[in-house]
């Protein structure tokens, strides 16, 4: 086991050099450096010296060190726009998208779970019928057209909840939070329910194909046998073996939730490292989208660990064969 | 198609269009489908007005609510924007930018996935394992964090898009087609091709590739709809098309702006549109895969 953490770990670190490698191609050797990550308003003799000082004069793979050696010490440049270090600056707005992601992500699991249940248990019940039909539109919906749809029914035509930033937040662990005030509350939970949909949709056949296997195997038929209730059978003995799947997915989901936090966050003002990301890009603002990216991969990577690892733990099969 | 429909002398294709309106669903997606693709096609014709022309357009009409009259007796079915569009020529020609680029740069995309796919399979070794581990990690980045990263970098536009689009897509299919042609070397019709020593062009492309289509079609379906949706993402966000040129995407954002005043059919009527068209390539997408899954079929 302990093999296998490692090798996960070495691959993971695989993934972030790939991926400062593609950043770098794309900001250094397909772009214009000079344009990309010098301040557009600067003089001809200070972008000089920032072309030195960056090593603009030297050889491709020197400048490649130059830069792995610079992320290395989490130096990615300052800001144009506000002249601080780019990675304090994501690193300040991480904790707004994590809430959004993960609370999405446990509406997903919440909501899509019952309904799948339900829908694998009883195929050809109408009620499942539309749960699968309505799982179909969840695929489809975009991202920011459900966002609009939610701010013009539940923030505009029934007033219910807001739908511009993060409301009253508390301090946690020294990050701001929303989700210890009912202020907070109601402006998450739009932005939450319109990246959730997806994922609700996801759970829902996910679970759904996990129950129709389960239903046909021994363990379940001897179950029924012993005279168990159906409801018992699918919560005490279907549904810990579905949910190793169900949660590995969601889990892998939770990167993909933080990359289309980008889309929620623009329309709902969201505070986050979305909403920087894209106010960055239109403000030209290189070196917080180069952070950005960078950030990004390295969470992933992350993430897909603590999934790795969080299979080992939910299977104890994987666990002995590979202690074996 | 199945064994029996071989040994009843039906063409396999003949199986596949009647299986497929079997399902009353997936009927109505595609007839949905062509509708909309008719529009796009001949909106020129079609359309009340041409929404790009700006002589074209009336400014004093611009906001005006669903079936209204505008200053010179138009009649306004779905209202107007504040440029004063028609919306019902905005939304054709809406589709017709939103179809053309989805629809191209999947078919891209394919052209160019398909090919690292079947090389990958066919070479093998560690340089076709080091092409697959390249697309593995492009796969790992989330779709939308691609385009964005690519239009990040090399600005907005619609052959920047259409570019940020193909490399948002073609590692889905080199995936999909490596894993077929993986399978499909093994077969003996591959084996006889070699020991026909025919050149390695050929055994790809007019023997692995005809085998790999079924799912190669269930895939570009699929694309179109993601492509669609993506762009329509990309320029909602501003990061799109030019606003000379509105896609559906554009329309929606534009309209988002007057949203909160009430003036709900700007974003709404756009909104729909892209829905429709994006849910009825869903729905082919979706039949195409029920059927022509082998391993679905008893």
């Amino acid at each position: 086991m302990t093999l296998l953490v490692f090798q996960r770990v070495l691959q993971g670190i695989g993934v972030v050099f790939a991926m400062s490698l593609a950043v770098f191609l794309g900001v250094f050797a397909i772009g214009d450096p000079l344009s990309l990550l010098v301040n557009p308003t600067l003089n001809q003799a200070e972008i000089a010296v920032v072309a030195e000082r960056l090593g603009l004069d030297m050889p491709l793979w020197r400048q490649y060190l130059h830069f792995l050696a610079n992320l290395m010490r989490g130096d990615l440049g300052n800001s144009f726009v506000s002249n601080t270090p780019a990675i304090g600056l994501i690193l300040e707005r991480m904790p707004a998208t994590l809430e959004l992601a993960v609370t999405a992500v446990l509406v997903g699991l919440v909501v899509g779970i019952p309904l799948g249940l339900w829908a694998g248990y009883r195929p050809e019940h109408w009620t499942s019928k539309t749960i699968m039909t309505g799982s179909i539109l969840g695929f489809s919906l975009p991202t920011f057209w459900v966002g609009l749809m939610l701010i013009m029914i539940f923030a505009i035509e029934l007033g219910w909840l807001d739908s511009g930033g993060r409301g009253e937040t508390r301090d946690w662990l020294g990050m701001k939070l929303s989700v210890f005030t009912l202020d907070g509350w109601s402006h998450l939970l739009l932005p939450a329910a319109n990246l959730a949909l997806f994922k609700i949709s996801l759970v829902i056949r996910l679970t759904r194909a996990g129950v129709r296997e389960a239903l046909a195997q021994d363990y379940v038929r001897f179950a029924r046998a012993k005279g168990l209730t159906m409801r018992r059978i699918l919560v005490v003995h279907v549904l810990p073996n579905i949910l190793i799947p169900v949660v590995t997915v969601t889990g892998m989901e939770l990167s993909s939730t933080i990359a289309y936090a980008v889309v929620t966050e623009t329309i709902f003002s969201w505070p986050g490292m979305g909403k920087l990301v894209i106010d960055s890009i239109f403000a030209l603002d290189r070196p917080v989208i180069v952070a950005y990216l960078m950030i990004m991969a390295c969470l992933f990577v992350a993430i897909n660990l603590l999934v790795d690892l969080g299979y080992l733990v939910l299977d104890p099969r994987l666990r002995h064969r590979r202690a074996a | 198609m199945s064994a029996a429909a071989i040994q009843e002398g039906r063409a396999p294709w003949r199986e596949l269009v009647a299986g497929f309106f079997a399902d009353r669903l997936a009927a109505f997606g595609f007839v949905l489908f062509v509708a909309i693709a008719i529009l796009a096609l001949f909106a020129p014709w079609l359309a009340p007005q041409d929404p790009y022309d700006l002589a074209n357009l009336n400014l004093s009409d611009g906001r005006l609510p669903p079936g209204s009259t505008g200053s010179e007796g138009v009649f306004y079915f779905l209202g107007t924007d504040d440029q004063g569009r028609d919306l019902i020529a905005a939304i054709m020609y809406g589709f017709r930018v939103s179809l053309g680029i989805g629809a191209a740069s999947s078919l891209a995309a394919m052209a160019i996935g398909t090919t690292v796919g079947l090389a990958a399979a066919y070479i093998g070794g560690w340089l076709g394992d080091a092409i697959m581990r390249i697309v593995d990690f492009q796969l790992s980045i989330p779709a939308v964090l691609l385009a964005l990263m690519m239009v990040a970098l090399v600005g907005s536009g619609i052959d920047k898009i259409f570019f940020a689009l193909v490399v948002a897509q073609w590692a889905y299919y080199a995936r999909t087609v490596r894993g077929i042609a993986i399978v499909e070397m093994q077969a003996d019709y591959v084996a006889a091709a070699r020991g026909l020593c025919l050149g390695p062009m050929r055994i790809l492309f007019s023997h692995l590739l005809p085998n790999c289509l079924p799912p190669l079609l269930v895939v570009v379906t699929i694309q179109i709809a993601a492509a669609i949706a993506l762009e329509a993402t990309l320029s909602f966000l501003g990061l799109g098309l030019p606003i000379s040129e509105p896609s559906l995407g554009l329309l929606l954002a534009n309209g988002f702006q007057y949203m909160l005043s009430g003036r709900y059919w700007m974003s709404l009527f756009p909104g729909i549109a892209l829905l429709l068209m994006i849910v009825a390539i869903n729905l082919i997408g979706d039949r195409l895969r029920d059927l022509l899954n082998v391993r679905l079929q008893k």
